[in-house]
């Protein structure tokens, strides 16, 4: 069959494709709404994950900085009287401080500044200082012209406190280099008044230790003046402060941390840093010290495996959708072929059908044939088990002849219906030619046997019957033999002969029997007896000839329409296995003419 | 139905069993084939064999079709009466030899 394109088919395609789409879109969206509610949900928990994990670092951080800064404000604290009473001679202050620094590891040097000129021996500026050399302490006296603390903020804020005081840190410029911060506290002679400042300096190499900078979180320390005391650019440390910052930064990090860090409060914000949104948690940390610290995490670096997930999840979805197109086209092309095999189906279906129509048509199916002649009545039926079969009869009346023949082609279907119809137009052909049935037999058999490539060969029965005498000459090549019934029943006599298209040139013979008035021949094909019920029992020539002896007197259409019902009855429910075919000829009336 | 093929003594010999109908013939035909193209004697053994139908003469008329012209003899051996009634009817014991 040429595959049409026809505009059904080309509809029907379109309507696939769309439909494919269609899915797929559906498919693609819903994996999108699934994977972004995912998303959503993800993001959220990493969001609070984050914050919880600054909170606690806060609180970490500024417990750890708020131990060293508790340690040095208790030791000086609890001995400030004692600094009161050693301040009365100015040389007796060295053993005390010694022993502070003797005690407090923390402390890398401590010193009293007194106001100018307080001992007179001493001259304007004296500052007794004792600071750590190696594993010794050295004493010493700073105070001169060129370090003149009166102008020093420590000194001057020191002594305008109410109490302990932490400094701005600052660079050790004079010692380590190191980063130190000096915690202040006025000392009071006995009248009360304020007279001097007591300083220690603490450390703070230790910080850098304290605050590690990973890549995805940044950490920040600022001085009370928001001065950077640790951030990941080292070189920044203590050269820059907020304000600083801010104004040279584009970025809302510095100007917002800038404000909390002076006004000391706590929280946490969305920011730019370096261009890339971030987010920011801070803390007042250190207790009276006055700094803040803040985490920064950078949103690309804490979603960055969230990202990756997404990336894969997308991965997958695509090969999904690819994986599901595919599927779909090779079921749609599935559904299509199937289509296009129920289409082939249907027209051979309907072929079939008009085969059957024109076999059918090849067939005597007008009963009465002859309305005018009384002398033999003839009723015939052919039921194929498909929908075209191999079986054939058929009959004329020539000269005061009645010519019939009955026969079966082996086989069944399609190749046996075209066999048959050559077959029967054969009969026809040579019937016109000569009205012997053993002549008319040779004749047939050789010209089937010519043309028989496939071995389909064809058992019939060929009679004449003399209506005028009632004899019947008849040759059978290889059929199974008619039945005679008239007040009893008997088997025709067989000849044994060859089914035609076998040998082409086989001598068929012929026989003869007379037939009496108001006898009927009952030909048939062997899906008479052959019929079967459900279980494989055969019909057989027993059960046939005990029917037969119940119709004697039945008219040919009675006597078929009756075996057909019975060997219905017989097969009750089972499929037809082969053709049936039953033709019943009785000889009513001797023709007179 | 249950085709066995056989050689023996410069014979091919094809013994069949159960019924061969229209139904199995086609299986049964390309079981035969070694037999169409060995240059043989065939018989054909039916003494297990219950019924033919014409589709199963069809195969045996094959099978003399391919032998005769190369000058081999086809034997069918056959017990069953109603079988022999078969082969009578048809002409069959005019175009094989027959054996009991």
């Amino acid at each position: 069959m040429k595959k049409t394109d026809n505009p059904i088919n080309k509809a029907w395609r379109k309507l696939q494709t769309r439909g494919g789409v269609l899915m797929l879109l559906t498919a693609a969206i819903l994996m999108q709404v699934g994977s972004a509610v995912q998303y959503y949900f993800a993001r959220n928990g990493i969001r609070n994950e984050v914050r919880q994990r600054a909170v606690s670092e806060l609180q970490v951080k500024n417990l750890e900085i708020q131990k060293v800064v508790s340690r040095v404000e208790t030791a000086v604290d609890n001995l400030h009287w004692a600094l009161e009473r050693s301040i009365v001679h100015p040389d007796s202050v060295y053993p005390i401080l010694r022993r502070i620094i003797a005690n407090n590891p923390d402390m890398t040097g401590c010193a009293i500044a007194f106001l100018p000129d307080y001992f007179p021996s001493k001259g304007y500026w004296y500052e007794p200082y004792v600071f750590r050399d190696g594993e010794s302490l050295v004493d010493k006296q700073i105070g001169s012209a060129e370090h003149n603390y009166l102008e020093m903020s420590w000194f001057v804020d020191g002594l305008a406190a109410e109490g302990g005081l932490w400094t701005e840190p600052y660079i050790d410029s004079a010692g380590s280099e190191g980063m130190v911060c000096t915690y202040t506290i006025p000392l009071r002679d006995a009248s009360g008044r304020i007279v001097a400042v007591f300083g220690s300096d603490v450390s703070l190499d230790w910080l850098g230790d304290l605050f590690e900078q990973k890549a995805d979180v940044q950490t920040y320390l600022f001085s009370h003046a928001g001065r950077l005391m640790v951030c990941p650019d080292s070189s920044m440390v203590m050269r820059v402060t907020l304000e600083e910052a801010a104004k040279h930064y584009n970025d809302t990090m510095a100007t917002q941390l800038k404000r909390a860090v002076l006004e000391g409060r706590q929280g946490s914000a969305e920011v730019k840093y370096g261009g890339e949104k971030s987010y920011i948690y801070y803390s007042p940390v250190g207790g009276n010290t006055g700094w803040s610290m803040s985490l920064l995490f950078p949103d690309k670096e804490i979603y960055k495996g969230l990202h990756r997930v997404s990336e894969l999840l997308l991965l997958t979805m695509l090969l999904g959708l690819l994986l599901l197109a595919f599927i779909m086209w090779r079921t749609f092309r599935g559904i299509r072929k199937l289509g296009e095999v129920n289409a082939e189906k249907e027209r051979i279906g309907s072929e079939l059908k008009i085969a059957r129509d024109i076999q059918q048509g090849m067939l005597p199916k007008t009963f009465p044939p002859y309305p005018d002649c009384d002398e033999v009545a003839i009723y015939g039926s052919l039921v194929p088990a498909k929908e075209v079969g191999g079986d054939l009869y058929d009959f004329q009346i020539q000269n005061g002849h009645l010519l019939f023949c009955l026969g079966d082609v082996s086989g069944k279907g399609v190749p046996a219906s075209l066999m048959m119809a050559v077959t029967r137009s054969l009969f026809r052909t040579v019937c016109n030619r000569t009205s012997s049935p053993e002549e008319i037999m040779n004749q047939m058999n050789s010209a089937m046997s010519e043309m028989n490539e496939n071995s389909i060969f064809v058992t019939l029965f060929v009679g004449n019957l003399d209506l005028k005498t009632g004899m019947l000459s008849y040759s059978n090549a290889a059929h199974c033999p008619p039945v005679l019934v008239n007040k009893t029943i008997a088997t025709l006599q067989m000849d044994s002969n060859i089914p035609l298209g076998v040998m082409a040139d086989w001598m068929y013979t012929r026989q003869e029997i007379h037939v009496g008035l108001d006898s009927t021949l009952f030909l048939y094909t062997d899906g008479l007896t052959e019929a079967e019920n459900s279980s494989h029992g055969q019909f057989g020539e027993e059960r046939m000839l005990a029917e037969l002896e119940k119709l004697t007197t039945a008219t040919p259409r009675n006597l078929i329409d009756h075996m057909s019902e019975v060997i219905q009855a017989f097969e009750s429910g089972v499929e037809q296995s082969d053709d049936l075919t039953m033709l019943a000829i009785r000889y009513t009336k001797a023709s007179q003419k | 139905m249950k085709t066995t093929i056989k050689e023996q003594n410069d014979e091919i010999v094809v013994f069949f069993e159960g019924r061969l109908d229209t139904a199995v013939s086609p299986q049964t035909e390309k079981e035969i084939q070694p037999v169409l193209t060995a240059d043989k004697d065939v018989v054909l053994n039916c003494e297990n064999l219950e019924y033919i139908s014409s589709s199963g003469l069809r195969i045996f008329l094959g099978i003399l079709k391919e032998a005769k012209p190369r000058g081999h003899k086809v034997t069918i051996i056959c017990t069953n009466q109603n079988l022999l009634k078969i082969f009578t009817v048809t002409g069959f014991t005019n175009l094989f030899e027959f054996r009991s």
